[in-house]
């Protein structure tokens, strides 16, 4: 149901430029996409705004070539993972830093200690690629099937990110007291 | 090497699955879309759209163009083209408005 009003809004925005229907969507998902780029970015309000504002621009230019050969859903993440992949290129060609600086340098001074800290500590432990997996799997309980869709890789390899993921995550959950077993 | 425990995983990333309010970030989206640019376009073509109108009425366009079509059909009447067959008129009449169609569509867009 919530997949056939997506396509009747993208309808809308299409065929009429209907600038409601793509507000409707905005809002609908506006926090998904924002707490997409928030984990990316380890906490950077201010930057996750900024990027997922360029997606939903991004989404609306190009909505047209939106196929539905996947969910609204799946297509708008797609557009999310290459402006925010976009970003950490032109971050790489201006300060030739590696990922891990950028890690570093868009890692946000936390207001508040405790579990949020640790959320951003722990998802710093990974990999751009592996942190994606982890946040889309965990947090936005989406499958490993439109994972594979949104980075553009196989399920295989969308599972061997989870597990490596999985693994530094836990040894950071044990370390921090967290682990449960 | 430790066991990887999903629930544990599931329960630490729990209190992260929060919604984001909203606070003005869809109206900054809309406010950003690459809308204006059409609108001004579309306001400029529609003004001059109605000049041209106007001026085709102020100096009698249709009289002009009237007179241009009766003497088109008179000079082909007396270069003999009567032998020519109404249908095919008609197609190359029908192919030009196509044509002209097309153009418009696409010179919009």
């Amino acid at each position: 149901m919530s997949q056939l009003n997506d396509i009747s809004l993208v309808a809308q925005v299409v065929v009429f430029r209907n600038t409601k229907a793509f507000d409707a969507l905005v809002k609908k998902y506006q926090s998904a996409i924002r707490r997409f780029f928030l984990h990316q970015t380890l906490g950077d309000g201010e930057l996750s705004d900024d990027l997922a504002q360029e997606t939903f621009i991004k989404a609306y230019t190009n909505i047209s070539s939106f196929k539905n050969l996947s969910s609204f859903s799946t297509w708008l993440y797609r557009i999310a993972y290459n402006v925010f992949y976009d970003y950490i290129r032109s971050k790489k060609e201006t300060s030739e830093i590696d990922t891990r600086e950028v890690d570093a340098i868009h890692c946000a001074e936390q207001d508040n200690v405790g579990q949020k800290l640790d959320i951003y500590q722990s998802l710093k432990t990974l990999k751009e690629v592996e942190r994606t997996c982890i946040t889309l799997f965990y947090m936005e309980d989406v499958s490993i099937d439109k994972i594979a869709g949104i980075i553009g890789c196989p399920t295989g390899t969308v599972k061997s990110h989870l597990s490596r993921g999985k693994e530094k995550l836990s040894a950071y959950l044990k370390q921090n007291g967290y682990d449960r077993n | 090497m430790t066991e990887i425990d999903d629930k544990a995983l599931n329960a630490f990333f729990k209190d992260e699955k929060k919604e984001i309010e909203d606070n003005g970030f869809s109206r900054r989206v809309m406010n950003s879309l690459p809308n204006k640019e059409n609108k001004l376009s579309t306001i400029w073509i529609s003004f001059c759209s109605i000049i041209s109108i106007l001026l085709f009425f102020m100096f009698d366009g249709c009289e002009a163009v009237l007179k241009l079509l009766h003497a088109g059909f008179n000079g082909a009447m007396k270069q003999g083209l009567e032998h020519i067959e109404p249908s095919t008129l008609l197609i190359a009449f029908m192919v030009i408005i196509g044509l002209g169609i097309k153009e418009t569509c696409f010179t919009n867009k």
